[in-house]
């Protein structure tokens, strides 16, 4: 996707946001004591996010509208699904926000297990090292759970199998 | 002031404390010579390990990281011309040319002594600058914090990234996350949702993790660079400089010194860009500068000791007013307060013994640095060679534990996620992540001196003005902002 366009589209999410704060900053329930001042900062702030994702919008559209043979977004899009650097992010983030959405449930032991092989696969490109990654996982998992648990004295999430 | 580091060397003269010392530095040197993570980050990977141990002996772990951090950067701009960290930028100009014609050993042992060198001056300074400073700031009301506080956020958004509108917006997103959770003074709750995680507020420590941890992994995966590059070869020999090229090198020393520990107290400018000021300056006074650029000493001294003067100089505003300087000190902000530790000019009252213990700890660290980092080149180029895939997940799992570690809860772990979404797409859309962390530090900061200070003057914000320091501060913060946007238009001049 081209520059200008991706930072169009990110300036236009701001303003939203900055909407969705402003009217969420007006809606401060004030107590009988409070002064209107608890809304002042949220005010100011949801203001200027606001004022200032328009003047990058402005930036961007005029940036696109020079731009005399500009990069079509469904183009744009298409190549960027391709992209096997992309992709490996997306894969990433799905496997963090896995490993962070079954902590509570697997527990530490099979949860970090899990993360670990699948991410060092993924960051690997598909290496055939399987053995390996399995063993370093497995080995990784233990070492910083008997660390933590141990030395640290911190309480682990157990898990619905192993609690 | 001699009593004072007396005091502070009893403190930390015992075995745990420089053992974490050493274990700061070695661990320090390891981030700071790995292309992709930063001293900040580097603490914020370790920062879970210091939960349960005392303040000392885990200030002294942070800080030799911090310390090992800096000057970690050199190895592998001289031998691979990639800066380990921004810092090093610079040190790549003349390190690497010199490593090229053969000389690798020679930029190594300068890179390393000059990096002590820096690093002494600008603790120096600290120790004498600091508690006088701590005690005009004891002096300071709402309304000076309040302005202090605007002008270092203005600063820091100002000078991170290319933009002076999106580094601002950078700083508000932070301080609109800092405003989830009860208000300051009042309590009344706001943005939480009904949800009570978010009563207590954001955790700033999740917000580092996601934001430097969990965005860089993505950034690795993203670009798949997995592997490290080749190694120039290398023979240590000394210091691989004579007395008479240090006795000629003298006022570059004191110039880039001066220069690295000036921009270290200004908070946002940081090591990377004290590097290349310095750099400039000494090519600039200099009676060849035609041969900068080709392999000569004098760049890498500017380089390595104005980088390394920045960590004692950035420990001023923090230690004195609570103000972080940089990417690095915020965190070490972070880890005093889950200590309990407040940082700011009552810590010279209330916890001067930390205050001491920090000063003793920063001599050995320095001196921890030079001997590790000259006599563990050949181990730490060996682990630079484990491959990321191994390395990073690993990472992440370490910063799992380390936000569970924060109250016990779940909630904390999936914030870190969020704060990555957060950071991976500031980065994505180059909107820099610098300001948003000190928005979320320096956020409650000033919403809290702003309404004591609105109460102290009646309401009336323009009785601002009329207070010395809190004027400077502000006026000083226009023309800040005055001076981009007058640059920004000369570029657009320039460029149509």
């Amino acid at each position: 996707m081209s520059k200008e366009y991706k930072g169009l589209i990110f300036a236009g999410v701001l303003s939203v946001v900055s909407i969705l704060y402003l009217i969420g900053a007006w809606n401060i329930r004030l107590g009988s004591l409070s002064s209107s001042e608890g809304r002042l900062i949220p005010q100011v702030a949801g203001l200027l996010l606001l004022v200032l994702s328009f003047i990058e919008i402005v930036s961007n559209l005029r940036l696109i509208l020079r731009n005399k043979e500009p990069a079509r977004i469904s183009e744009s899009l298409k190549s960027m699904k391709k992209d096997p650097g992309t992709r490996r992010a997306f894969i990433t983030l799905s496997l963090i926000a896995g490993y962070v959405i079954f902590l509570p449930y697997l527990g530490f032991i099979l949860a970090t297990f899990f993360y670990l092989f699948l991410q060092m696969l993924t960051l690997s490109g598909g290496t055939k090292k399987i053995p390996l990654f399995l063993i370093v996982s497995l080995l990784c998992t233990f070492f910083v759970h008997y660390v933590f648990v141990t030395w640290f004295e911190l309480m682990l999430p157990a898990g619905l199998l192993l609690g | 002031m001699v009593e004072m580091l007396m005091t502070g060397f009893a403190l930390i003269a015992n075995i745990q404390t420089v053992l974490m010392i050493i274990l700061g530095v070695v661990l320090g040197i390891i981030f700071g010579a790995s292309p992709g993570i930063t001293t900040s980050m580097g603490i914020t990977f370790v920062l879970p390990i210091t939960f349960g141990m005392p303040p000392i002996p885990s200030m002294a772990l942070l800080l030799g990281l911090y310390i090992g951090g800096v000057s970690g950067g050199l190895i592998t701009a001289i031998l691979i011309n990639i800066p380990g960290t921004p810092a090093s930028i610079a040190t790549t100009f003349d390190g690497h040319p010199m490593a090229q014609r053969g000389e690798a050993g020679k930029a190594l042992g300068i890179g390393i002594f000059y990096s002590f060198l820096g690093g002494m001056f600008s603790w120096v300074v600290l120790i004498s600058v600091a508690p006088a400073l701590a005690r005009v700031a004891l002096k300071f009301g709402p309304v000076e914090y309040f302005a202090i506080g605007v002008f270092s956020l203005t600063l820091i958004s100002s000078l991170s990234g290319e933009s002076l509108i999106r580094g601002i917006i950078s700083a508000i997103l932070g301080i609109m996350l800092a405003t989830i959770g009860a208000a300051p003074i009042d309590g009344i709750p706001r943005f939480t949702f009904g949800i009570h995680a978010f009563d207590g507020g954001l955790d700033l420590l999740t917000a580092l993790i996601g934001i430097y941890a969990v965005t860089e992994v993505l950034h690795i995966a993203r670009s798949g660079e997995i592997h490290f590059p080749k190694i120039h070869t290398y023979k240590l020999k000394g210091f691989g400089i004579s007395f008479r090229e240090f006795l000629g090198q003298f006022k570059n020393f004191i110039r880039s010194s001066l220069i690295g520990t000036f921009i270290g107290i200004l908070p946002g400018l940081g090591a990377g860009l004290a590097s290349i000021v310095a750099y400039s300056m000494e090519k600039n006074s200099s009676k060849y500068p035609e041969k900068f650029g080709t392999g000569i000493i004098d760049g890498i001294i500017a380089s390595e000791t104005s980088n390394n003067a920045v960590s004692g100089g950035a420990l001023v505003p923090l230690l004195t007013m609570g103000i972080p300087g940089d990417a690095g000190t915020a965190v070490l902000l972070a880890a005093l307060m889950i200590q309990g530790i407040t940082p700011g000019p009552l810590m010279f009252r209330n916890h001067a013994n930390i205050i001491y213990a920090i000063f003793a700890i920063l001599v050995v660290a320095n001196v921890a640095m030079i001997i590790i980092e000259y006599f563990g080149l050949k181990l730490f180029l060996y682990l630079l060679k484990i491959p990321k895939y191994f390395l990073f997940p690993v990472v992440i799992v370490l910063c799992v534990v380390g936000a569970f570690g924060l109250n016990n809860r779940v909630f904390d772990v999936r914030m870190i996620l969020v704060f990555g979404i957060i950071g991976y797409l500031l980065d994505t859309f180059k909107y820099p992540s610098a300001p948003l962390i000190l928005g979320l530090i320096l956020g409650p900061l000033i919403e809290t001196n702003l309404r004591r200070g609105l109460m102290s003057t009646y309401g009336s914000f323009g009785a601002f003005f009329l207070r010395p320091v809190a004027s400077i501060f502000l006026i000083i913060t226009v023309l800040v902002i005055a001076y981009k946007i007058l640059q920004g238009f000369r570029k657009k001049q320039q460029l149509s």
